[in-house]
């Protein structure tokens, strides 16, 4: 039953996948961006044009990217993971400067990748940036506190689901214009004042899940290089 | 305009630093050092967001990846018993004649050496396993025919002591094995003789030169026949590693150091 499900959710997704390709090709013009950058900020929101362009007007090219990284990321779970790592080697421990400043840097690490993700639409930064520094966060946390624990709370925390979930959620916001009569790819939350961390809804809501799915996806490939090859 | 076109002629020395270098750490952090300075010049062109993605992901999540896939690439594992002279931790630093031929070999092969201390009978299963690349600390016996022997880099004897029971000698038969032969670590051995337990050993010279500076009185001491030499072993897949040791071995006895570091550690 479990099983079914997923397969049909994959089959979902690919579908949805392919069917936004294949309609934004035959029509070029849906969501086509505004030439003029004013014209642009005052139709999203958002300050930061950069964020403006890949969240907002070229959606399209992004959710591709997204799509490559976890594909990516499936590639790295399934080979590395998948293989013996019964003939384990004996683990070369940590230094005591490495622990004692990773355990100091960790939460400034993951404040700013939060900062990055969160603030992405205003300054520089976005999901793409901050998942990885938040990445590098948990990484350092992971040399402090030891692998195998923070493992066990992030699976304890649902992660794995978490990982599968995001991918069809972002599928999901970018399709859902259709059922409300609006060209696919289009922004349905409300645009408030530029330059407010509300004032670009729909950028931030994509930041945060670009930037959980980022997080996630660099920590699988972390924890498969870490089981794999060394230990930390 | 002045520091843009620093840091862009920055980057192709950097890039060519980094390439140049043997050991691999120093390589993997000369990347890192290019993605950081490449970071600084796409924020001097006013391009900020890459700027932040290319810290993250090329200076530090790159040079992690790479850190963790040299870990065991990059050194040289070597497991081997203490032995004085050949190879010994003094204050926390390997010192001895295998150490002083294992750091120039490491430092050839642009590797990081790694001395992991374990019990002379362990050394065979360690190597067998694939946990170390080559095996040290005076191995005078070839212990397994899946191992690869390397050149001899010094000439020892066997001699076997076994305690003298009440005036009559001990019956002296010849111990099962050819080599070098006792239970644990050699620190164990040298407690246990220091306390006077009735142990029965096989010992190299190196060995029982240690030993001998106890008092060994109430042991019999027995020469055992046939020539016999202090050689690394290599694990089984590692026969290119033998090949180039033994190279190496053949370079330091031609040049002299060889000698030399034997009369420095060896006295």
């Amino acid at each position: 039953m479990k099983r079914r499900v997923r397969t049909a959710l994959a089959v979902a997704l690919s579908l949805a996948a392919s069917g936004i390709v294949i309609f934004n090709l035959s029509a070029p013009d849906v969501a086509a961006p505004p030439h003029d950058a004013d014209l642009l900020v005052s139709e999203t929101g958002a300050p930061n044009l950069v964020s403006a362009i890949y969240l907002d007007a070229r959606l399209y090219d992004t959710l591709y990217e997204i799509l490559v990284f976890t594909v990516a990321v499936i590639g790295v779970r399934f080979y590395l993971l998948r293989r013996e790592s019964s003939a384990r080697a004996t683990p070369i421990p940590e230094s005591h400067v490495l622990q004692a400043s990773a355990q100091i840097l960790y939460p400034l690490t993951l404040l700013l990748g939060l900062y990055l993700t969160v603030f992405g639409h205003l300054s520089p930064g976005g999901g793409f940036g901050g998942g990885v520094v938040a990445a590098s966060g948990l990484l350092l946390c992971v040399m402090s506190i030891g692998v195998q624990t923070i493992y066990r709370r992030l699976s304890g925390a649902g992660i794995e689901r978490l990982e599968w979930a995001l991918p069809m959620v972002i599928v999901a916001i970018c399709v859902a214009p259709l059922l409300f009569g609006r060209p696919m790819l289009s922004n349905l939350l409300p645009v408030g004042r530029a330059g407010h961390v509300f004032g670009s809804s729909s950028i931030l809501l994509l930041n945060i899940l670009v930037g959980l799915k980022v997080l996630i996806g660099s920590w699988m490939v972390l924890y498969a290089f870490i089981c794999h090859r060394g230990e930390i | 305009m002045i520091s843009r076109a620093v840091l862009l002629l920055l980057l192709p020395i950097i890039a060519g630093v980094s390439l140049s270098q043997r050991r691999r750490l120093s390589a993997v952090i000369g990347m890192g050092l290019f993605s950081l300075v490449l970071a600084a010049t796409y924020l001097l062109h006013s391009a900020p967001d890459v700027a932040v993605t290319e810290a993250a992901i090329g200076a530090a999540l790159v040079t992690v990846i790479y850190v963790l896939a040299i870990r065991r690439t990059g050194r040289l594992l070597v497991v081997g018993d203490e032995v004085p002279g050949l190879l010994a931790l003094e204050s926390g630093e390997f010192v001895g004649l295998e150490v002083d031929i294992l750091s120039g070999f490491a430092r050839r092969l642009g590797l990081d050496l790694s001395i992991q201390i374990a019990p002379l009978c362990d050394v065979e299963t360690i190597l067998l396993r694939g946990d170390a690349d080559l095996g040290a600390g005076g191995l005078s016996s070839l212990p397994s025919v899946q191992l690869h022997r390397s050149r001899e880099h010094l000439p020892t004897a066997l001699v076997h002591l076994c305690p003298e029971e009440d005036g009559r000698s001990a019956p002296k038969e010849a111990p099962a094995s050819d080599g070098c032969d006792y239970p644990g670590y050699f620190s164990d051995l040298v407690e246990a003789f220091q306390r006077k337990e009735p142990i029965e050993a096989t010992l190299d010279m190196a060995r029982f030169l240690a030993i001998s500076r106890i008092d060994i009185s109430g042991w019999e001491v027995a020469r055992l026949p046939g020539p016999k030499a202090f050689a690394f072993v290599a694990a089984p897949r590692r026969k290119d590693l033998r090949d180039q040791l033994s190279a190496y071995i053949d370079e330091l006895e031609r040049d002299g150091s060889l000698e030399d570091m034997i009369r420095r550690h060896l006295p």
